[in-house]
């Protein structure tokens, strides 16, 4: 038999003073048991004191038995009776009202500051990318061009494809490579020289009504201006630019200046053919 | 507490300020790369764009704006392929504008000047061929479902495409 079926036991005794022999054999070498059957005698002792009348011994035995039905329900010597308790994790954050509310403060203030802090690009939750307004441009400038049933038409269209590599070239210049100037830089010329003296070399020989070439040589000449102003504009920068985005400005500059003056002569025959 | 809800207003605040503010101007930063990605289109756009100035008759005018449209189709099956909504969607807006306000009005024009059964005519037909079938691997290579086919911007652009069905018949 364990302490626990002895204690079992010496509770339901009639008399717990009057322990029997194949109990008290354990009693008498057991330090628990022995402190438990005091107890129990001393319960005892002091119950017959109270100046209520003794239960008769059968009650108390059904009592007993009753209680002691199933597990026993007396698990460890003398032990506290459990009262209900809050959890662990409540008395905690009870306790710790101020440190845990200032952690969670904290936290909130970090998502915070990461929520508007920019970060890179994550492959789900991509920013997004606005459309290029010079792509845009230049599919505008083509619509243009096959909307455009004159050489007039034409020459106003590609005049302002010129402008906008230019000033794309100009804006870039401190920022892009040599060879994506060099690009910006070839288109410029191509449009200048591929498609711009064509057009004014097509005005150039139609035969034309006195309205019609008084609207050529307004074309030529605005165009021309054009053209000067975009030279002296990539001039006035060249100074201000990295050593290598110098070769692709001075082309802009100088192919402008080239389609300035041919224009120019343009208008000048022009005006003699008129005369 | 109060200092907590203090702090929680201002950054509350603080967010809805910054979401308010609205589109800045492109940064340098993302001009050049806005470039740097659109290169060789660009350099393909200005070719087209001089073949453009060279043609004086609408059948011509077709078939450069029919080239137009090519390269732009390429780039959006391109990033189509690449998933890349913001640009399936940019280039499906740009190619549908060639073709709406480009080649359909030249393709128009050409039916209604060039004579049934000459040489020409028959230069239209294939030009008219080659732009329906580009139309067709178009509309098929935009997602329409998944990341890029539920795209705002992606799903604007197809019922933009969509909506120039049977332009290009006759």
């Amino acid at each position: 038999m364990n302490c626990q079926t002895i204690q079992t036991k010496i509770l339901a005794l009639a008399d717990p003073r009057l322990i029997p022999d194949p109990l008290r054999e354990h009693v008498a070498g057991c330090r628990a048991c022995q402190g438990w059957a005091k107890q129990a005698a001393r319960l005892e002792a002091l119950l017959e004191q109270l100046p209520a009348p003794a239960a008769p011994a059968d009650k108390k035995a059904a009592l007993v038995g009753h209680l002691t039905r199933g597990e026993p329900i007396i698990t460890r010597p003398l032990a506290i009776p459990a009262q209900p308790r809050e959890s662990r994790l409540f008395v905690f954050l009870r306790e710790n009202a101020a440190l845990v509310g200032g952690l969670a403060a904290a936290v909130l203030i970090a998502v915070g500051i990461w929520s508007i802090i920019p970060r890179g690009p994550k492959p789900e939750m991509t920013q997004s990318v606005p459309d290029d307004p010079f792509l845009k441009k230049m599919v505008q400038r083509d619509l243009a061009l096959a909307k455009a049933d004159s050489p007039a038409k034409r020459l106003q269209v590609l005049g302002g494809m010129a402008e906008d590599l230019s000033t794309q070239a100009r804006n870039l210049a401190r920022i892009a490579s040599s060879e994506e100037l060099r690009d910006l830089a070839n288109w410029y010329d191509k449009v200048v020289k591929d498609a711009i003296f064509k057009q004014a070399e097509t005005l150039h020989g139609a035969t034309l009504t006195p309205s019609e070439a008084r609207a050529r040589g307004e074309t030529l000449g605005t165009l021309s201006r054009q053209l000067g102003e975009t030279a002296d504009e990539t001039d006035k920068l060249l100074g201000a630019v990295p050593p290598e985005a110098k070769p692709a400005l001075q082309k802009i500059a100088d192919s402008a200046r080239d389609g300035q003056k041919k224009l120019l002569v343009t208008r000048e025959l022009s005006g003699k053919e008129k005369d | 507490m109060r200092r907590t809800m203090l702090t929680l207003i201002v950054f509350a605040a603080l967010s809805a300020w910054a979401g308010a503010q609205g589109t800045a101007p492109l940064s340098a930063e993302i001009q050049i790369k806005q470039f740097q990605s659109n290169r060789i289109l660009i350099e393909n756009l200005v070719s087209h764009g001089i073949e453009l100035s060279k043609a004086d008759n609408p059948l011509q005018r077709a078939a450069a704006c029919r080239q137009t449209a090519r390269t732009l189709a390429n780039s959006l099956e391109n990033a189509a392929r690449d998933k890349d909504a913001d640009r399936v969607a940019e280039f499906a807006h740009l190619y549908g504008e060639v073709v709406r306000d480009g080649l359909v009005p030249n393709l128009e024009a050409a039916s209604n000047s060039i004579p049934a059964g000459s040489p020409q005519w028959a230069d239209l037909q294939i030009i008219r061929d080659k732009a329906k079938a580009d139309f067709e691997g178009v509309h098929s290579s935009i997602p329409t479902t998944g990341k890029v086919g539920d795209n705002d911007k992606v799903k604007a652009a197809l019922a933009l495409i969509e909506g120039l069905k049977g332009k290009l018949e006759k």
